[in-house]
């Protein structure tokens, strides 16, 4: 019985290997010029695939994007819930099968998913100065232009909205919020048990652990180690000592951590702990205005800032519908969409677009887009915005705060 | 005898307590909007996001595909495990241990691995994105709760009732029709039961070789649940469930009109 | 009477279709590892901790799924009357998809859950924090109530319908020669059900063993399971964890099949005993 099995995984193993050795294809090819792509697009369905776990997010695609893409350019839009890790698995594995003409037109990506994505031509590009809103509406020279977490872009996606972490308190329920990390400690010592973060991986969990590195040894001092577990552990030291020292204050004395930052909110808005953190930055006016949440809810950051990101959108080597990707990227980024993205009743995600390159109307239309209650304002959360490091550097601090600061 | 019952009835209806109990779970969770600590009942109701939920083109186009996919699992599962089963329940032949493997390996190996392998053969046979390659990945995790469970259904059935049917003249379509689908009836019914549930709940197959082309119930759940909307995931769930249940008591009440009488192991 | 190539005409259509699907994509995945990525993978000192949890888990679970499970097909067999009504309840928790049971797992058992809300009511705590962690816990509580729930209905299903069938020809007897409930249980049933648990049991193990989504979700980050192990290499950016993460992936499946070997040839020795008894027709 067990030669049986044998041979049949030998078996199974030898045509895979013949039919794996196949010739590399050739990218499908893109429009000619950015008006071509207008006209051959008409008529056309497009897809946009992309992370779907939030109904924020996803209604502004199917009741904004949607129908006016489909009023003003002829495209039906059809958005695919999907993780990106799955996605590139799903990507990565119709390169190897040579599959020329895939499902996905745009995807939704940013950070390690890009660097993984880029390196390994799982992306067609360059193209995003070929896209007509981008050379209007957007800051060539901007650094999250031309850098995605340190990775440089290269013409490979084009900036869809800014992320930036912060944090959610009831002021209802602390009188005083903490905007350091000296703050935080004394906080949490005096309110035992009430304070705790998302566990890396998790991302958010994650982007708090960079964020105390940030404030403890400064974004140059990381920014400048090279990719190496023991040079960056020397240097992120004091950070992680912090956090050791932190540990016993928090919820179940650090001994275990919420899996994601799902359960952190969950705890937050059951009343179990004092914050919550999130990396959408109109995450509190989402809340109110769902009434998830008392409109006591307030907003808040360190000081000396936080990590903000920005996310993109790109479109796979094998996009059967170049053209109409063409077209719904360039939407994405008009004036009109990017508006109604920041309005907190869509999604509440700040805009990408260089103000000063926009008209009068248009500078007002944003300004004038409702964010809603308990929130930073646009500026502030723009002036107290740190760069991400590296995306190969993040695996790593992850590596060291499980060995760290979890497993003493 | 008495105290025997006794318990039987207060350990069963305990049980059936408890798996009822997470439907009262999803009901309150689908309109609680705040519900902090210790209130037993949540402090603001929503129904918001309802009606835009369940009117939504998407979640019609989700139930239709999901019921598409499963009732096909379903019968191809059976189509493929039926004699296999019959085989291995009534007859002993070499390779008879090694079959009853085979059938169970796809448990034994994480589903995402097998997944990934299957979508790399299905993109060169042009079967990724399409109905038929997730019925066949479907078909793949359904066959061991199918086999195995007709497998003992022709364990207890035995041959004799085929053999005599065989000598008194039946012809082999007449045994077929006339005693052994009546007598393996039940468990055919619980092989479908199977099969259909495990196709219903795919996700990461639907997923990964249906491509997003075939939107099913579960891919509109899963996200929220991952995003922690509870309220919407919630919603979600019930229309999962409560779809998944009316499909079955359909399936069972047409067997039962066609099969009145399946005397012998349902007596 | 048959020709000796029927069983195997009757098994031909399965054994070629998975051998296609199945033992292809399995092939496939496996034919770029070396022993390079295995020995990467065991040398890890989380592996041992990881292969130990994983197993504990795996093995608890299915333990009391299966006792409780075969339990409750016998109450439900003696309980007579709606037996066949708790048959159909015990539907739901099968249909249910796991990370469903998840969400609800956490409603009911975190500290801010209905239980630690009654147990304030009753005056026992007075702040979510002191009642006792099942959720994110270094006992994986939260991870078995899921398992339990999913699986405990579904091996009682199974047993009740295989029980329903012998029943009546041999419990009957039993119980008019004078025998107790008890003896009724222990000495007809339960032998008549070994093949059945034992299938059960190595259905709810693999699946313990393997999946993913449950102890992500609600598992304690100090140790990780096998299948969570192998999803964070998944996604690592690192180009070698990719091949890391698949040799993780293999041992699972090698683990969960050796298993099966070593039940199958058990399963043998019983079935044995069973004809030299007469038992079977």
């Amino acid at each position: 019985m067990i030669k049986t099995i044998t041979i049949v995984l030998m078996i199974a193993a030898l045509l895979a290997l013949t039919v794996g050795c196949a010739a590399r294809p050739e990218a499908t090819k893109g429009p000619s010029s950015f008006d071509a792509a207008l006209r051959s697009a008409r008529g056309k369905t497009v897809t946009f695939y992309g992370w779907g776990g939030s109904a924020a997010v996803n209604n502004w695609f199917d009741n904004v994007v949607a129908p006016s893409l489909l009023s003003e350019f002829g495209i039906t839009l059809r958005r695919v819930p999907m993780n990106i890790d799955e996605i590139l698995r799903k990507l990565s594995t119709e390169r190897q099968a040579n599959q020329t003409r895939g499902d996905m037109d745009v995807i939704w990506i940013n950070g390690e998913n890009f660097y993984t994505a880029k390196t390994q031509g799982l992306l067609y590009g360059p193209f995003n100065t070929r896209i007509a809103n981008f050379a209007r509406h957007i800051d060539p020279a901007a650094p999250d232009t031309n850098y995605d977490f340190g990775v440089a872009i290269e013409g490979m996606s084009v900036p869809l909205g800014r992320a930036q972490l912060i944090f959610m308190a009831d002021s209802a329920r602390l009188d005083r919020f903490p905007t350091s990390a000296e703050q935080l400690l004394e906080l949490a010592r005096v309110n035992s048990g009430r304070f705790t973060y998302p566990a890396p991986p998790d991302f958010t969990g994650s982007a708090f652990v960079r964020n105390i590195i940030y404030e403890i040894v400064g974004f140059e001092a990381i920014n400048n180690a090279p990719v190496d577990k023991a040079a960056i552990k020397t240097v992120i030291q004091p950070a992680l000592d912090f956090l050791n020292q932190l540990e016993p204050y928090l919820w179940e004395q650090g001994r275990t951590y919420p899996a994601d930052v799902a359960a952190l909110d969950r705890m937050f808005l059951e009343g179990q702990l004092l914050w919550s953190m999130s990396y959408t930055p109109l995450k509190a006016g989402q809340l109110i205005a769902q009434n998830r949440a008392p409109a006591s809810l307030r907003t808040f950051v360190f000081d000396e800032g936080n990590i903000g990101n920005t996310h993109y959108v790109a479109i796979p080597f094998n996009s059967p519908n170049k053209d109409a990707a063409f077209v719904l990227i360039h939407h994405l980024i008009s004036v009109a969409m990017q508006a109604a993205k920041l309005d907190v009743g869509n999604w509440g995600d700040l805009p990408v677009l260089d103000l000063t390159r926009l008209s009068e109307t248009e500078r007002a239309t944003i300004a004038g887009t409702n964010i809603g209650q308990g929130v930073l304002p646009m500026s502030e959360l723009l002036t107290k915005r740190l760069p991400e490091i590296h995306a190969r550097k993040v695996a790593i601090i992850e590596e060291l705060w499980r060995e760290e600061v979890l497993q003493r | 005898m008495k105290w025997g019952r006794a318990v039987g009835h207060f350990v069963m209806w305990t049980a059936a307590v408890a798996c009822v109990s997470p439907l009262l779970s999803l009901i309150v969770l689908a309109f609680s909007a705040q519900w902090p600590f210790p209130h037993l009942v949540p402090s603001l109701f929503t129904a918001d996001h309802l009606a835009k939920l369940l009117l939504s083109p998407r979640l019609g186009e989700a139930v239709t595909t999901s019921l598409e996919l499963a009732l096909l699992t379903t019968v191809a599962t059976l189509l493929l495990v039926f004699p296999a089963a019959k085989a291995a329940g009534l007859y002993s032949f070499r390779g008879r241990e090694a079959l009853k493997l085979l059938a169970l390996m796809p448990v034994m190996v994480p589903a995402a691995t097998v997944t990934m392998g299957l979508h790399y053969f299905m993109i060169r046979v042009g079967l990724a994105g399409t109905m038929l390659g997730v019925v066949i990945v479907h078909t793949v995790f359904a066959v061991p709760y199918a086999f195995r469970i007709l497998m003992y259904v022709f364990e207890i059935m035995g041959e004799q009732h085929e053999e005599q049917a065989a000598m008194l003249g039946a012809g082999p379509l007449m045994v077929f029709s006339a005693v052994t689908l009546p007598l393996v009836m039940p468990g055919m019914v619980a092989a479908a039961t199977m099969s259909f549930v495990i196709s219903f709940s795919q996700y990461i197959t639907t997923f990964i070789i249906g491509g997003g082309r075939l939107l099913t119930v579960p891919l509109l759940l899963v996200p929220h649940v991952q995003g922690g909307e509870l309220h919407v995931a919630s919603v979600y769930s019930l229309v999962f469930i409560f779809t998944a249940l009316a499909a079955l008591v359909l399936l069972r009440a047409v067997v039962r009109h066609y099969y009145r009488e399946t005397y012998f192991l349902n007596p | 009477m048959k020709a000796a190539s029927k069983p195997y005409l009757l098994a031909a259509p399965l054994v070629l279709f998975l051998t296609l699907t199945f033992g292809l994509s399995f092939g496939y995945e496996i034919s770029g590892l070396t022993l390079r990525h295995f020995l990467a993978v065991l040398w890890n000192r989380d592996f041992v901790v990881s292969l130990v949890a994983t197993l504990s888990v795996a093995a608890v679970a299915t333990l009391v799924s299966n006792v409780g499970g075969a339990a409750l097909a016998f109450a439900m067999l003696k309980a007579r009357v709606g037996g066949e009504w708790v048959r159909h309840i015990l539907q739901l928790p099968v249909i249910m998809p796991h990370l469903v049971v998840t969400v609800v797992v956490f409603h009911i058992f975190a500290q801010t859950g209905v239980l630690a809300r009654l147990t304030w009511w009753l005056g026992f705590i007075d702040d979510p924090n002191q009642f006792p962690l099942m959720v994110f816990d270094h006992f994986a509580i939260g991870i078995m109530l899921v398992y339990l729930y999913k699986q405990i209905p579904f091996v009682a299903m199974v047993c009740f319908d295989s029980l329903r069938g012998i029943s009546h020809r041999f419990g009957d007897v039993g119980e008019n020669l004078g025998a107790t409930p008890w003896q009724v249980a222990t000495r007809v049933y339960l032998p008549l059900l070994k093949p059945t648990l034992m299938a059960t049991a190595l259905i709810t193990f693999a699946f313990a063993f393997g999946a993913f989504e449950v102890p992500f979700l609600l598992g304690t980050p100090l140790w990780r399971t096998l299948p969570v192990e192998a999803y964070l290499l998944h996604i690592n950016i690192d180009p070698d964890a990719q091949a890391r993460s698949m040799a993780i992936n293999v041992i699972i499946s090698a683990i969960s099949l050796g298993l099966a070997l070593v039940y199958s040839s058990a399963l043998r020795v019983v079935s044995h005993v069973r004809h030299s008894d007469g038992e079977r027709p």
